[in-house]
């Protein structure tokens, strides 16, 4: 019995450890929701670089739309609201990512 | 059978390490840039030796191994004939070697890691006999206390003892811990460390050991788990045994030699397995057959491994064991010091000490103490605790990042415990676009459409010296307590000194074809023929420049049937190009009767840090500097300014443009890292850029000294020397750094730039005309950024969320640009990549 529990004891800590190890690759592969490298994420900014912005915009919209929180989405808007000559809208898209991504750096849109 | 003899043992290894040797030179010529960068160029010559001699040595190899094995050979036993059988093969394997040489023709690809695999695979195969040879061996004392305890269950036997193993983990933890506090403590004494005064030491000291009992709890429950459960069949407990020190010296091979040399993928993991397989087993096996005919019982799988206890050791013989535990530390310290790789060689030599001392630890630990469970319990949840619990503040991380410099074993632990990748998706990302596989047809780069002659009548001379690893900060023109550089700093005052200039591509192997290119590259070495993207060479030749070149390794694939060439430095092995003998030859060449401008380029290898002594007699000049880098700085200053004066002599110097720069810079000691590597720091990409223009040229060029200039702008910058205007066709060409039209041109750059290393996917951004910059490393799964203020020093800055987003999205857009501008997805395509 003494042998039993201590059996248990060690295989206890041990998976403490192994999940403690563990931790961030499941929390990674648990994801946000947002995946920058996703078929419509690559499509926006391709897009972008193409300067085909009134492509981007409607998929970047729908990004938004799916994530809300995500601060790049709101750089890549900034960025084509910015391309579209739309300076009202990019200037929000813009608070909008320093708002979410909590920058106080004076990052910019170049 | 006799027992086996030291020098038996010890010749045993020698056959296992020169398997070892040739598998570790297979493995560093996967590596496409390691190949062509490393070993072809012979940077460090025995590499170059041992691959010319293995042929020769592979003879006096199977010589040995033969000898060795007569003994098993003579048994009439299976592992007797399998000995015999082993030999016949490796004979037939040395015969190949010696017709058809395997490791010259080694560069890139899957075949060397198949000859790694294979050099791996021969020690494993003797270990197997070592093995088999053990349990056929029944007369010995070993058949009593251990061979029959792998076979047969033993049911009334105690469990394993778990005290001796809980102490020999946690002692070893301590050991560990100590050993390099006091190594720090040493390494630190004289350096100025402001963020290592009391608190933080206390701070290192504390993660450190914390970090280093986490990973002694780890090993110990780990091992104390597979006990438990298979104590009753000691082959299985051994087996379990052997299997988890694989996986465990698997992963860390994977971590550390895998990684640095971008080795990813099943191929790269069965190579880590097979080498981890190979010490395993080699190392096993040599133990079990000392144990075989040696009074020493072994009383479990571990003792195998490790050394079964001494209680009779005494207290000298101990002593000496720790200080050669020392003396291994700081010898590995040593050598990582003259060469390494992003800390490979120190990290495997932290490893080696850490096995050491659990070894030793092993050894002298005999206490029959029973330590209660709630004791082991607390001990473990203690390291546990710490990490879920403890996080460091700005301060203290900026503490401990350098606390690391100085404790190896800490930065080694620490990695491994907190390394983890911020951004692995990107990652991914980066290393699917760097070392490109798939064929690419090259593309049409021009900074002129239809290129014709110059207008200008007449053509200066052309002197682009690109000298391996300068730092700028080593000149005085940039750095004014620089004292040993008057020459230079005299051809500076004459000339154009770009105060903030970069290199386009960490590391040689892609910062060369890019400042010929006058274009950021896609990351492949290299793109052949290269000539319609060698915008330089295609002026030269339409300008009817002669061109005296130094045909290094990479010059002569850029210049692959390049006409009108006069080859510098023939003969000369890369790496022994010298600035004062290159220039030499140029002025001799330009004493020629040829009526052909001339144009010159060299690669000199002065400063590389392959290249520099181990020490030098360091005069008061070099104080604060890394002497035996600046004694050879302080050496090409005077041959330089001697060349300078015989273009005086003649005529010619105020008909000249001379591009003085480096294609990177280097490490010498910063944060305990040397040589350039993957690194793409601010002193590996900040390089020298000197200008000295046609004094015609001088008094209507308008240039902004200040502007953040690159390496891909000196082709532009020639074009425009030459009466051209130069257009970049895409973001990624550079442009002229001199304006002929002031009203024209706007030099200063504003947008961005993306540089790259040239041997990994470690990638960077400057911002704000290069006083920010942002660095993804991929092979490390990290990122760090740094800033500056004006011309001042550059300090590490905390990575926001913010600028992670930005400079990771600036990446990819230039990772999408180089796609587009050299169709690397329709090859990938076409390759089968998608």
């Amino acid at each position: 019995m003494e042998s039993l529990t201590r059996t248990a004891l060690l295989l206890g800590l041990l998976a403490a450890y192994v999940a403690a190890t563990l931790r961030p690759v499941l929390l990674d592969g648990a994801g946000h929701g947002f995946d920058a490298l996703a078929p419509e994420s690559r499509f926006v900014e391709r897009a972008i670089g193409e300067h085909r912005f009134g492509d981007a915009l409607p998929v970047a919209l729908q990004l938004q739309h799916a994530h809300t929180g995500e601060p790049l989405v709101a750089y890549w808007l900034a960025t084509i609201y910015q391309g579209l000559d739309r300076p009202a809208e990019a200037r929000s898209a813009w608070d909008d990512f320093h708002r979410l991504s909590g920058s106080t750096d004076g990052v910019n849109a170049d | 059978m006799p027992p086996p003899s030291r020098a038996w043992t010890a010749g045993r290894l020698l056959v296992a390490g020169f398997c070892w040797l040739t598998a570790a030179y297979a493995c560093v010529a996967s590596s496409t840039f390691a190949s062509l960068q490393f070993l072809q160029p012979r940077v460090f010559p025995w590499t170059g030796t041992f691959s010319d001699w293995h042929p020769a040595a592979s003879w006096l190899w199977l010589a040995a191994a033969a000898t060795l094995s007569w003994r098993d050979v003579r048994r009439h036993d299976v592992a007797g004939r399998l000995t015999l059988g082993l030999l016949v093969l490796l004979a037939a394997g040395v015969v190949w070697n010696t017709a058809s040489p395997v490791l010259p023709s080694l560069a890139g690809g899957m075949p060397p890691l198949v000859v790694a695999i294979v050099a791996f695979a021969i020690p494993m195969a003797f270990a197997a006999i070592d093995h088999m040879a053990v349990r056929g061996c029944r007369s010995s004392a070993f058949a009593k206390a251990t061979a029959d305890k792998l076979d047969r269950p033993a049911a009334a036997e105690r469990p394993p003892d778990e005290s001796r193993l809980f102490l020999v983990a946690v002692a070893t933890a301590l050991l560990a811990t100590a050993l390099y506090a006091v190594f720090a403590s040493v390494a630190m004494a004289g350096a100025f460390e402001p963020d290592l005064l009391t608190e933080g030491l206390l701070t290192g000291l504390a993660w450190s050991l914390v970090d280093h009992l986490w990973i002694g709890c780890a090993a110990f429950l780990t091992l104390v788990v597979i006990a438990r459960l298979a104590w009753r069949r000691s082959g299985l407990h051994y087996a379990a045994v052997f299997a988890t020190l694989t996986a465990a010296l698997a992963l860390t091979f994977s971590r550390l030699v895998g990684t640095a040399l971008g080795m990813h993928g099943v191929a790269a993991a069965c190579v880590a397995t097979a080498f981890a397989a190979s010490v395993v087993g080699t190392w096993s096996g040599l133990c079990l057959r000392r144990f075989a005919d040696d009074e020493t019982v072994a009383v479990s799988p571990l003792d195998i491994f490790f050394g079964a206890a001494r209680p009779m050791e005494s207290p000298a013989r101990s002593a000496l064991a720790i200080l050669s535990l020392i003396a291994l530390a700081a010898a590995c310290a040593g050598v990582a010091r003259l060469a390494d790789w992003d800390f490979v060689l120190l990290k495997a030599g932290v490893m080696a000490v850490w096995i050491a001392a659990f070894g030793l630890v092993h050894r002298v630990t005999t206490s029959r103490a029973r330590v209660p469970p709630w004791a082991v319990a607390l001990v473990c949840m203690v390291p546990l605790a710490a990490q879920q619990t403890m996080h460091a503040s700005v301060d203290q991380r900026r503490m401990l990042a350098r606390y690391e410099v100085y404790n190896p074993s800490f930065r080694m632990a620490h990695g491994l415990l907190h390394d983890v990748a911020a951004t692995p998706a990107f990652d991914r990302f980066l290393r699917a676009n760097t070392s490109v596989d798939a064929p690419l047809t090259p593309v049409n780069l021009e900074f002129v459409p239809s290129l014709g002659p110059s207008p200008q009548p007449v053509k200066p001379l052309i002197f682009v010296l690109v000298v391996d690893s300068l730092r700028p900060d080593y000149l005085g023109s940039y750095n004014a307590k620089v004292r040993f550089t008057p020459r230079l700093d005299a051809f500076a005052a004459e000339s154009v000194v770009f105060r903030n200039a970069f290199t386009r591509f960490g590391g040689t192997g892609l910062s060369v074809p890019a400042i010929w290119a006058g274009s950021a590259l896609v990351h492949k070495q290299y793109v052949q023929p290269f000539h319609p993207m060698n915008t330089l060479e295609k002026l030269l030749d339409v300008n009817g420049y002669r061109k005296v070149v130094g045909r290094d390794s990479i010059m002569g694939r850029l210049l692959e049937g390049s006409p009108r060439l006069d080859e510098l430095d023939a003969g000369v092995a890369n790496m022994d190009y010298r600035l004062c003998g290159t220039l030499g030859q140029i002025e001799a060449k330009l004493a020629s009767t040829d009526a052909a401008p001339v144009f010159a380029y060299s690669l000199p290898q002065d400063v590389h840090m392959s290249r520099l002594p181990a020490t030098v007699e360091s005069g008061p000049e070099y104080r604060g500097f890394h002497a035996p880098y600046a004694t050879k700085v302080h050496a090409i200053d005077a041959c330089f300014g001697h060349f300078v004066d015989a273009l005086k002599a003649r005529g010619l110097y105020d008909r000249s443009l001379i591009v003085l720069t480096s294609d990177h810079g280097e490490m010498l000691g910063e944060d305990g890292r040397f040589g350039h590597s993957t690194h793409l720091f601010p002193q590996v990409i900040r390089v020298p850029l000197i200008v000295h223009l046609p004094a015609e040229l001088t008094r209507r060029a308008t240039i902004d000294v200040d502007t953040l200039a690159l390496s891909t702008d000196i082709t532009p910058t020639i074009y425009s020397a030459l009466g051209y205007q130069p257009a970049p066709a895409n973001p990624l060409m550079g442009r002229s750094l001199v304006a002929m039209d002031a009203h024209a041109v706007e030099t200063r750059r504003h947008e961005p730039v993306v540089i790259a290393s040239s041997y990994g996917p470690v990638y960077a951004v400057l911002q704000d005309n290069g006083q920010r910059l942002y660095i993804a490393d991929a092979l490390n799964g990290s990122d760090l950024a740094y800033a500056r203020a004006g011309d001042g020093p550059w300090s590490a800055v905390e990575v926001t969320p913010a600028s992670r987003i930005v400079s990771q999205f600036l990446i990819r857009q230039h990772l999408d640009e180089v796609s587009r501008v050299f169709h690397v997805d329709d090859a990938s395509a076409h390759h089968g990549q998608h």
